[in-house]
């Protein structure tokens, strides 16, 4: 028996407070039940058996899993240059696209400018002591 | 734009999108440019639930494309064109959403303040307007949630197929997908009180 089963015996259904407590706990697990991920224990279907708020409740959301199905046909119009744009940023398969190319030869140009620089002016330096 | 369920996409034999991908696969642009051609409101629509953003979402379409064109010499055809397109898809929609992650200073997942949903007038009720709330309430979850709730209560995939794309476990996947769900439902019961 699990926590919300062991709310719901000490609730009972003798009073509005405890069918409201028993209420927001089965509504807690309507997504589990309906989606099938996580099955409403017994005593919780047993209070959705009788209680026509949260069967009320229950349609409601089942409603709200047909309309997240209906999206899938839902379909949104491209924008009208998207084709072209990727057409264009097209570069032979498998390999990186040219322009990436360059960018990687030029960083390693730099870096080599760099470096060469570098060890110039410490040989002029050490030239000079 | 909204094409909406009576506007069809050109629809192609599975044959001929089979043959277009052979062409693709030994280099021939033209293809996959009709492959492209073929898949692009799905595409984007896919990217459009992710991210509840239609730049944003133009963005992943388009690098999604890309990737494909990459990737297509090594397609092997275990799945349908179209569900190994929808799995790149929502691989750089992911991306890019750890790259606005990194930007921002909240992280979304946490960012979890409920919208004011005062400023949308739209009423539940009838089937198309519940379909109208529901997609509003979508573009409001947080992008994590959003995600799971796309996959697999729009889109059907299972938990572990979620879970795998998403680099989640199963149970991090359902959880999320009843965060989202609980979400959903207070969005979705505001906008009903006030109409």
């Amino acid at each position: 028996m699990n926590g919300a089963d062991v709310a719901m015996a000490l609730t009972g259904t003798a009073d509005r407070a405890g069918e409201r407590v028993l209420c927001r706990l089965v509504r807690a697990r309507l997504p589990g039940e309906l989606l099938d991920t996580w099955p409403m224990s017994p005593a919780a279907r047993r209070h959705l058996d009788t209680c026509l708020t949260c069967q009320a409740q229950s349609v409601r959301y089942r409603g709200v899993l047909r309309a997240l199905r209906s999206l899938r046909d839902d379909i949104e119009e491209a924008p009208f240059w998207l084709v072209d744009r990727v057409l264009a940023s097209l570069d032979v398969p498998g390999r990186r696209s040219s322009r990436r190319a360059a960018v990687a030869v030029s960083a390693v140009a730099a870096s080599v400018a760099v470096a060469t620089a570098v060890a110039t002016i410490r040989w002029l330096r050490s030239g000079s002591v | 734009m909204h094409l909406g369920n009576d506007v069809v996409e050109p629809r192609v034999e599975t044959h001929e999108i089979e043959r277009l991908v052979a062409r693709a696969q030994q280099g021939d642009r033209d293809a996959f440019g009709e492959l492209v051609y073929l898949h692009q409101h799905e595409v984007y629509t896919l990217a459009l639930r992710l991210t509840a953003n239609p730049d944003m979402a133009a963005d992943v379409a388009q690098e999604a494309f890309v990737r494909a064109w990459r990737a297509i010499p090594g397609f092997r055809g275990e799945a349908a064109f179209a569900t190994w397109l929808h799995r790149i898809t929502v691989n750089m929609a992911w991306t890019h959403r750890s790259r606005r992650r990194r930007l921002q200073a909240a992280p979304l997942d946490e960012a979890f303040e409920i919208a004011d949903p005062r400023d949308d007038p739209v009423r539940a009720g009838e089937m198309s307007e519940l379909r109208d709330a529901v997609k509003d309430a979508l573009s409001r979850l947080p992008s994590g949630q959003r995600a799971v709730v796309v996959l697999k209560d729009v889109y059907g995939w299972s938990h572990a197929e979620v879970g795998e794309a998403l680099g989640i476990s199963v149970t991090a996947a359902k959880v999320r997908l009843h965060r989202g769900h609980a979400r959903l439902r207070h969005e979705l019961e505001g906008i009903r009180e006030r109409g």
